[in-house]
């Protein structure tokens, strides 16, 4: 059987590929900045800075093998983070199961090897994940401060709807630690870098707004882009398989009360509720599309790590 | 049971860039297939234009070699012909792939546009578009062509090509 892979790294780029690379072919970062003020994608400029270095480091040519291995390089980054924060609870097999279970979803592993800013989006939303498992055993702890603040800057400025994931992470963050205030501030506090890093490139995005006067290109939202997208990451075989069998566990005798104990102390894991807060991304997708329609699979990615 | 589960989970990872590797070699063998069309249509066309770009930038490099490629700038009074009632909506996309497209003219001198009313004058040009970009319905191609290049006679060519000819 003749596998050719190649294919996945060496293809020629694509229309929306050639958006992100043909910012970064630019000879200077003040070059990139200013195209991307003037429209030429539609993006915080963080996949754009990183192609750039890439291309200057490798010979001043952005080969798609290349561009593509980074993509690739993020989406592998995501399972180890997604690995680490679940072996802090869980043993190996499960944690590797789950982590695999990632690289299950179609939008994943087509974007596992496309230059476009979903793995680093995916990167970062589980490198956040992570961060807030860091020192878990400490209320205080600089590192991890660094390494949440580096998450949030890195997620609010990869993709518009960085911020979006931002919101629903802190929100897990705040729910799994509802009965202790001073630790959900002591973690979302470093957050705040996100935020403070979206403000700062948020001159690009009334830019591009500016740069074209049709102001999207999804569809008006309907019920059927709900459904759609929902099912997407919601209706999973794996997702459902995984649920199935917890409920299972959770109404047979001698497996009910380990499992909610389990179950109880999973989802008060905050680093576990961040990823599980995910979820939610299709339902505020939603809303935000009653503005801005955005009911595209892929804007959702990051549920996948829920 | 355990590293069962593991494996299980494997091999639906590996199931699943199956799938992407299936979906991209597809896609492959379309681009192949319009890139020989569109050398020939470099060499002998007087001109060749892509309705969308997301055709036309799988070519970034022979579009680039090729003065006489260039991206279609459908006027809006076309759009209103071809999209209307609930296809409309389309319209919108098309207009914003013209903005997108003047506008890395502009910053990258890529790609070249060009008008309905240009390719009028010639006597023989190569439009290259495929289905989905066109009327959803059976004659879409002979529709798009009685719509925009009127003056022209219409012969679909290998691929998702056609060519048109000045009428006598």
């Amino acid at each position: 059987m003749n596998v050719d892979l190649g294919i996945l790294f060496t293809r020629p780029y694509w229309l929306d590929e050639w958006h992100a690379v043909l910012v970064a072919n630019r000879p200077s970062v003040m070059g990139v900045w200013s195209d991307l003020r003037q429209g030429a994608d539609f993006a915080p400029p963080l996949l754009h800075f990183v192609l750039w270095l890439v291309r200057v480091v490798s010979g001043g040519v952005l080969a798609p093998a290349v561009g593509r291995s980074v993509m690739l390089a993020f989406t592998l980054g995501a399972l180890v983070f997604t690995y680490l924060v679940l072996r802090r609870r869980f043993d190996r097999a499960p944690s590797m199961a789950a982590a695999l279970a990632l690289a299950t979803h179609g939008i994943v592993v087509a974007y596992a090897f496309e230059v476009r800013f979903y793995a680093p989006w995916l990167f970062f939303a589980a490198m956040l994940a992570w961060a807030l498992s860091i020192d878990a055993a400490h209320d205080r702890s600089r590192r991890r401060a660094v390494w949440i603040a580096v998450a949030s800057a890195g997620l609010c400025t990869t993709h518009w709807f960085g911020i979006v994931t931002w919101f629903l992470a802190c929100c897990g963050v705040a729910l799994a630690l509802r009965r202790n205030r001073a630790r959900a501030v002591q973690l979302i506090r470093p957050t705040l870098a996100g935020v403070v890093a979206f403000v700062l490139v948020l001159p690009l995005f009334l830019g591009q707004r500016a740069s074209v006067q049709e102001k999207g290109w999804v569809e008006e939202l309907s019920w059927d882009q709900f459904r759609e997208l929902g099912l997407s990451y919601w209706g999973s075989w794996l997702v459902l398989l995984a649920l199935a069998g917890i409920a299972v566990a959770m109404v047979i005798g001698r497996t009910r009360q380990p499992t909610r104990d389990s179950a109880r102390r999973t989802v008060e894991d905050p680093s576990i509720a961040a990823l599980l807060a995910l979820a939610f991304m299709p339902v505020v997708l939603t809303i935000v599309s009653t503005v801005q329609p955005a009911m595209l699979s892929r804007y959702a990615i990051t549920a996948a790590l829920a | 049971m355990r590293g069962l589960a593991v494996a299980v989970v494997g091999f639906a990872v590996l199931l699943q860039v199956g799938g992407q590797l299936g979906v991209l070699r597809q896609v492959d063998r379309i681009v192949q297939t319009d890139r020989l069309l569109l050398r020939e249509a470099c060499r002998s066309a007087e001109g060749v234009a892509f309705v969308t770009r997301a055709q036309m930038y799988y070519y970034v490099e022979e579009a680039r070699q090729c003065p006489r490629a260039s991206f279609l700038l459908l006027p809006q009074d076309a759009l209103d012909h071809l999209f209307f009632g609930p296809n409309a909506r389309v319209q919108a996309r098309h207009r914003m792939e013209g903005e997108f497209a003047q506008l890395h003219e502009r910053l990258y001198r890529f790609p070249a546009t060009t008008t309905p009313a240009r390719l009028d004058s010639l006597r023989h040009f190569v439009i290259l578009v495929e289905p989905w970009s066109l009327p959803r319905d059976a004659t879409g191609r002979e529709f798009f062509s009685r719509v925009v290049f009127p003056h022209h006679n219409a012969t679909p060519l290998n691929g998702n090509g056609i060519l048109y000819t000045r009428r006598p």
